[in-house]
């Protein structure tokens, strides 16, 4: 099958692309659930110029339709900027000991989204981004070190860019990696008892939400669409749906290309996520009506000081799997 | 310096030559002491040049507290710090401010037997102030290295490791002249900006 990245490759120095993904396909502002597309992502979409084959600034027309494998699929040209205007809300934390409080390093703050154990491991763990964890064997702090109530805590693991196919086996292309961007911080037992497993308005997760891995395709459709919902200390309770997986884009000039899991639309015109969300968690609904965790917030696409529609995610699952993680739940 | 004033005044009215030989000639237009206006040829072309006698960059030295890596306790989970340590970053500009007279020189620019000159000039008035050229490039690049080199030197440095994060705050920040002779090609002064 060829890859979304090399598709990415072909447009995104003539057409602007800043990334591309596999999703649904977006039709008078809202996506079609039941219509394939391979995502464009761009800065903002340009009238056409002339015959149609160049855009208003000259750069290439993207297709309507590209080759995925043996698949001809449609294309969709989508702005990451909130086109809608955005509600941006925020909210105080109830406690900084709560799944979704704050979590820092000596010189950044972000949130940790659950707690779990770790296979073969006595403690409890939090799951945060590495980028706040900083790597394996750092001193991190809960809420942050200035608090009169802070706890000290070991940074046990961390995970950043891991080859794509012992992520989801069903991708497996040279030089391309998922930006897995996570780690996990033990809970010192003598403070375990200041935590609470509950996310603030959303619950506490008792598993974590088990996409198909049979193929992209299988992947796609159990992932893309889903409501999901997160609760930071930071931006308070944030709705959204999944609307694209495998989002591709490049880290460097001829470096590797490089993949987040999904990307998160928020609901209504909200932005996602903001600045210090970093390690939330995303949860969605199960079939008993249980919090499953589907995904680790990373971060938003972003250029400069404007809002995004999307954030970025990792798969929770495949990082369960990855890093031997089940859920704590008290 | 009376030479150098006459060279200037004369000068106003001389005419570059290039022939065919490989040198460039200009001529003096001097007053002789019966009133005469004569040309004299002068070997090569007048330039205004400014002598930089001294190369000044600007530092900017900062130090850093790096967290120390840990340890857990595995009987309770809580952290076990290990030292800190600090590590000093230096940046200089790139370019440095040169100091120095504008003295009236005659260079004698030899044309290759083929091929092109390859500097660059700019006039003031009549007189051409600057001839770019690489050899001009390399040095003040060498002068810059010298000064990094030195403060690095003077401010205690640690080697990263490779794969290692750190944890760093940024504790104090200085900014310096670097003052650099160039006729002695040792640091003159190395002073503070508050």
């Amino acid at each position: 099958m060829r890859d979304l990245a090399e598709i990415f490759e072909r447009f995104e120095t003539d057409a602007g692309v800043v990334g591309i993904a596999f999703g649904a396909k977006e039709t008078e502002g809202a996506f079609d659930p039941d219509t394939d597309a391979i995502a464009f992502i761009v800065d903002t979409k340009l009238p056409l110029l002339g015959a149609a084959r160049r855009l208003e600034d000259g750069r290439r027309r993207i297709p309507n339709k590209v080759e995925l494998g043996n698949r001809t699929i449609a294309s969709d040209v989508v702005s990451w900027i909130e086109p809608r205007g955005t509600k941006v809300i925020k909210q105080s934390s109830g406690g900084p000991f709560h799944a979704g409080g704050q979590i820092s390093n000596l010189s950044a703050t972000g949130t940790y989204g659950c707690l779990v154990r770790k296979q073969g491991d006595q403690f409890v763990q939090a799951v945060t981004n590495r980028h706040v964890a900083i790597g394996a064997n750092n001193v991190v702090f809960f809420p942050n070190a200035s608090s009169p109530d802070m706890i000290e805590a070991f940074t046990v693991e961390d995970v950043d860019l891991i080859a794509d196919e012992q992520f989801i086996p069903f991708q497996d292309e040279p030089n391309t990696y998922v930006d897995v961007d996570a780690a996990i911080v033990t809970i010192p037992q003598p403070d375990l008892a200041k935590f609470s497993v509950g996310i603030p308005t959303i619950g506490v997760p008792t598993a974590f939400h088990r996409p198909a891995h049979g193929s992209l395709a299988d992947y796609k459709q159990s992932l893309v669409g889903r409501q999901v919902v997160s609760w930071s200390w930071n931006s308070g309770r944030r709705e959204g749906q999944i609307s694209h997986v495998l989002y591709t884009t490049r880290r460097g000039t001829g470096g590797p290309l490089v993949t987040y899991s999904f990307l998160v639309e928020g609901k209504d015109g909200t932005v996602p996520g903001l600045a210090r969300d970093s390690g939330k968690a995303w949860t969605c609904t199960g079939p008993g009506g249980e919090v499953e965790v589907v995904g680790l917030h990373q971060g938003e696409i972003t250029k400069g000081p404007t809002l995004s529609r999307f954030a970025v995610a990792t798969e929770f699952w495949s990082l369960s799997e990855l890093m031997q993680l089940s859920p704590y739940t008290g | 310096m009376a030479i150098r004033l006459t060279m200037r005044m004369s000068i106003a009215v001389s005419v570059l030559i290039v022939g065919a030989c490989q040198s460039i000639e200009a001529h003096k237009i001097v007053e002789t002491s019966t009133g005469q206006v004569k040309a004299i040829p002068v070997k090569g072309m007048p330039i205004l040049v400014k002598r930089p006698t001294k190369a000044v960059f600007v530092a900017t030295i900062r130090t850093f507290e790096v967290a120390g890596t840990a340890t857990r306790d595995e009987a309770t989970g809580r952290v076990i710090r290990q030292p800190g340590r600090t590590v000093t970053e230096v940046t200089i500009t790139d370019k440095p401010i040169l100091l120095g007279p504008v003295e009236l020189f005659t260079l004698d620019l030899k044309r290759p037997a083929a091929g092109k000159i390859e500097y660059d000039l700019e006039f003031q008035d009549y007189y051409p102030t600057k001839i770019s050229g690489k050899v001009e490039d390399k040095t003040i690049s060498e002068i810059r290295q010298f000064a990094k080199d030195l403060l690095e030197k003077l401010a205690p440095s640690v080697t990263k490791q490779a794969g290692e994060l750190q944890q760093k705050v940024l504790i104090k920040s200085e900014v310096k002249l670097v003052v650099f002779d160039l006729a002695s090609g040792r640091v003159e002064t190395v002073s503070n900006i508050n």
